[in-house]
């Protein structure tokens, strides 16, 4: 056999590419050869034992801190063999936790201490609808059912008694809704009546008999008692919302610029478009 | 807000579930910020005949390990934040933004895969002033990646700083969770919960469980996981040990429509038959049921009441399988049929292990219930975009399109209770003052008595009396009489559509222990009257399919009254709750085509007949001497 054989011979280039492989993963994985070793260490078992414990009151027995033992083993060689065989590559669930680390990272960019009193007032000023508190009312209600025996003319006959002075009580059709609603902030008083009524009430005059109003149950003649109108809060009351909101408007920015940086180095192609 | 917890944040994602070995902490939560929030809250007084309050309890964000991977970036704040009213990141498409502020919430992030992190709350600590920390707020991302990496690499190897692991200093997400239900506490206007959900899948049957805490001030150190057990029992015994340790808490579970009847099957998690101490147990944790969410509705079904024309709401007919797969299984999976076994068990002399009330809830994994169906932005972030929502993901699998729009949008909860309050509203739901709804703020209130005058409900004031002379939701009726009297009021969301009838479902078993039920048509709209058939006609349909709009031409806007059982039998026990059914209104699927200007789903009903169910009132006959 001379020298042109040998190089021709196919077990020779099975050879030194094995070879190759090799050293290349002597490279790429220093010091874990064959990567055969799972070592659980007295640290890790100390952690085992304490994380039960913490979770039952007591510290595991043998019996239990075998199947922990058992089954951070099993965790770590499933998981070696999988991505061994590649099924890391392409899954969605690792790209999108991968991607939302890089996300989160990318939020804390300059993010550089606890915004100031002088911040925080800038920033409720020019969000205050944000930070509005809504009007706060207390009211009288009496409920006539669409479909019940009231018509529009004894409504009006019973108001013109109760704006005489007649107690408000016997009027009307029984109902769920309370007769005298206290201190309620305005949104609430839309939950239950309708935005429309809402809306109205807080137009009324304090201290007499008006209406009748349509809600989103029936009719109602009301006796508004107390008003106080929505108000923008000075920042000491809302400080924690105003925190919050400046601090998630923070990230989402932070978040955008930095996509806006990496996506400028590179090039895409959509293919199947110009 | 504290500098130091920026950083600390992204380490917990960073480190997530891998750090789970550095958990032993301090109690998390001493309850400090609710009560400054309570000293500037102006609380109303109590009402003794109690106001109904609207709620979920059931509600997971980006820190659950399937919300994140479904895309999902908010966090327990914003969740607080959404049902409060305002407008919050919406992960997955537009910002997201309630109509109606709910009055209580609480985030349920999965207990599994919970993060764990140390919080460096302090910069004037050691560890604040060390290298690791330098690395950690380092300006430059790449320092910032390494120092990560290192942990994990220390992790990993067992060489963990332990300044890390110091017990004192050691915080975890669930600390976090906590933090953020205290920080959103407002009583007498918003309360809060701190819990968590036990998620307990075997073979891909849902076993779920929603954990909620009373108070913040006595709680567990971490959330109890099912990775550890699935059996629920463990779960129970664990609830114990912290009732033990001063805390106080219950367990929802819920989507017993996706358990394949494993959720109300009469066999322990090993097979052998349930007993009395079984149900002593379960009845003792579990006084609720979620009736209704996103997952589907598992009132009942039509296999198993075949004369409940309103039986086929929208049930959501899967197990958690990825394949699609449909359970076979309808009796242990739907509560109706739950409480008839419950009662058979307590003929038997067991005990009644499902006396469940009855809660609506979400199960959204984005932070927002999204409970109204004009406002429905799903249940994943990717479903937020109302294009994916309808049309389904560009190449997802029909199967998986089909089960994204057969969800429902979320149910609601709402609860009698003196005061808005964590005691209050947790108490109420604990002694089963609830009331489930399919969405809309309809009001129900129910009471059962022999005692009830003819008549009562026009009387002025005849709640007190209601309360003195009976029993309400999620009671037990006392003594015993001809026939008992059931008080019923309704009043419908002033948002959404009238109210078609007011039902009332009885079941009950006979002296040879069979099990019954039967739907009574006590209230209706429009003076229809029962036809031959025993059935009330329908009320009509309103909607424009193609605008999606309807109006309130047709049905009541409430419904006041008593009905008296025509067919009590003293011996037999039964159970009664009412069921509100809403005249037809578009379904969310069909104000995204009519927004999008898109064909709507031939899959899935354009309308839906939104409804609220009572809780339960049982029957028990007093032991014979």
């Amino acid at each position: 056999m001379n020298f042109r054989q040998v190089v021709r011979e196919p077990l020779l280039h099975f050879l030194l590419i094995g070879l190759a492989l090799f050293l290349l993963y002597g490279v790429v994985s220093p010091g874990d050869f064959g990567g055969q070793t799972i070592t659980v260490s007295q640290g890790d078992v100390a952690e085992l034992r304490r994380q039960y414990a913490a979770l039952w009151g007591r510290p595991p027995n043998d019996k239990e801190l075998a199947g922990l033992i058992d089954a951070r083993v099993r965790d770590e060689i499933l998981y070696r063999e999988g991505m061994a065989q590649g099924l890391g590559e392409d899954d969605p669930v690792i790209k999108r936790r991968v991607r939302q680390k890089v996300e989160v990272m990318a939020e804390e960019e300059g993010a550089d201490g606890a915004p100031t009193d002088a911040v925080l007032t800038a920033y409720l000023q020019s969000h205050g609808a944000k930070f509005a508190k809504p009007a706060v009312v207390s009211f009288d209600q009496i409920y006539f059912d669409p479909q019940g025996p009231d018509t529009p003319e004894s409504v009006a006959a019973i108001k013109a008694r109760l704006s005489a002075g007649a107690a408000a009580t016997g009027f009307g059709q029984p109902t769920m809704l309370p007769p005298r609603i206290t201190r309620s902030d305005a949104d609430l008083v839309a939950r239950d009546f309708g935005a429309e009524f809402a809306a109205a009430v807080v137009k009324l005059p304090v201290g007499q008999w008006s209406g009748p109003i349509e809600s989103g149950v029936g009719v109602h003649l009301i006796r508004l008692t107390e008003l106080v109108p929505p108000k923008a809060p000075p920042l000491a009351e809302v400080r924690a919302e105003v925190v919050r909101e400046w601090e998630n408007d923070r990230r989402v920015k932070a978040s955008e610029a930095s996509y806006a940086r990496a996506r400028a180095r590179y090039n895409v192609v959509i293919e199947g478009q110009p | 807000m504290n500098v130091w917890m920026i950083p600390v944040r992204a380490l917990a994602l960073l480190i997530g579930a891998s750090l789970v070995a550095l958990t032993a902490c301090s109690p998390a939560g001493d309850g400090s910020q609710a009560t400054a929030n309570a000293a500037l809250a102006d609380v109303p007084a109590a009402n003794p005949e109690n106001n109904a309050y609207f709620g979920v309890v059931h509600v997971h964000t980006g820190w659950s390990f399937d919300g994140m991977t479904n895309g999902s970036r908010t966090t327990p704040m914003d969740a607080y934040a959404w049902a409060q009213g305002k407008a919050i990141t919406g992960s997955g498409g537009p910002e997201m933004k309630l109509n109606t502020p709910l009055d209580f919430y609480m985030v349920s992030d999965h207990a599994e895969l919970m993060g764990v992190f140390n919080q460096m709350t302090d910069p004037n600590t050691k560890i604040g002033q060390s290298e690791l920390a330098k690395r950690v707020t380092s300006p430059d991302t790449n320092t910032r990646i390494q120092a990560f990496a290192d942990v994990l690499r220390d992790m990993s190897t067992g060489n963990l700083d332990p300044m890390l692991t110091d017990t004192s200093l050691a915080r975890t997400v669930w600390a976090d969770i906590i933090k953020a239900a205290d920080a959103n506490y407002v009583p007498g206007k918003f309360t809060t919960f701190a819990g968590f959900e036990w998620t307990s899948n075997p073979n891909k049957r849902n076993l779920h469980r929603v954990v909620v805490f009373r108070d913040t001030a006595k709680l567990p150190e971490m959330a109890l996981s099912a990775l550890d057990s699935d059996d629920p029992e463990s779960l129970w015994k664990w609830m114990e040990l912290q009732r033990g340790k001063g805390s106080t808490l219950f367990a929802i579970p819920h989507n017993g429509n996706a358990s394949d009847g494993r959720m109300f099957e009469l066999t322990k998690f090993n097979g052998k038959p349930i007993d009395a101490a079984y149900n002593a147990t379960r009845a003792k944790n579990e006084p609720l049921y979620e009736i209704t969410q996103i997952k589907g509705t598992s009132e009942t079904h039509p296999d198993l009441s075949p004369t409940d024309e309103f039986a086929g709401f929208e049930l959501w007919d899967y197990t958690l399988s990825a394949d699609f797969e449909r359970p076979t299984r309808r009796k242990g999976s739907y509560v109706r049929q739950a409480l008839l076994d419950g009662m058979s068990q307590m003929a038997m002399g067991n005990g009644n292990p499902f006396a469940y009330g009855f809660v609506g809830d979400s199960d959204t994994h984005n932070a927002a219930a999204s409970h109204e169906e004009f406002n429905f932005t799903g249940k994943f972030a990717f479903e937020n975009n109302p294009k994916e929502r309808l049309t389904g993901v560009p190449g997802a699998p029909a199967g998986q399109i089909r089960q994204i729009n057969e969800f429902s949008s979320a149910g609601l909860t709402g609860v009698w209770a003196p005061q808005n309050t964590r005691e209050a509203i947790w108490d109420a739901m604990a002694r089963k003052e609830t009331f489930a709804t399919s969405g809309p703020m309809m009001k129900v209130r129910f009471f059962g008595s022999f005692d009830y005058a003819p008549g009562l409900t026009k009387s002025p004031g005849f709640i007190k009396t209601a309360y003195a002379k009976g029993v309400p939701m999620g009671g037990d009726l006392k003594g015993s009489g001809k026939a008992p009297t059931f008080l019923y009021m309704a009043v419908k969301d002033p948002k959404s559509g009238n109210l078609d009838r007011l039902q009332i479902v009885k079941g009950w078993i006979d002296a040879a222990g069979k099990q019954h039920e039967k739907v009574y048509d006590v209230a209706w709209s429009g003076g229809r009257k029962i036809g031959a058939d025993g059935k009330l006609p329908p009320v009509g349909n309103t909607v424009d399919v193609k605008t999606a709009t309807y109006t309130n031409a047709i049905g009541e806007t409430q419904f006041i009254g008593s009905w008296t059982d025509p067919a009590f039998k003293a011996s037999e026990r039964a159970f009664y709750y009412a069921r509100v059914i809403e005249i037809p209104t578009p379904r969310w699927n069909t104000y995204d085509a009519a927004r999008m200007k898109l064909p709507n789903l031939k899959t899935v009903p354009s309308t839906i007949q939104e409804r609220a169910w009572s809780s339960p009132i049982w029957y028990n006959p007093a032991k014979r001497t």
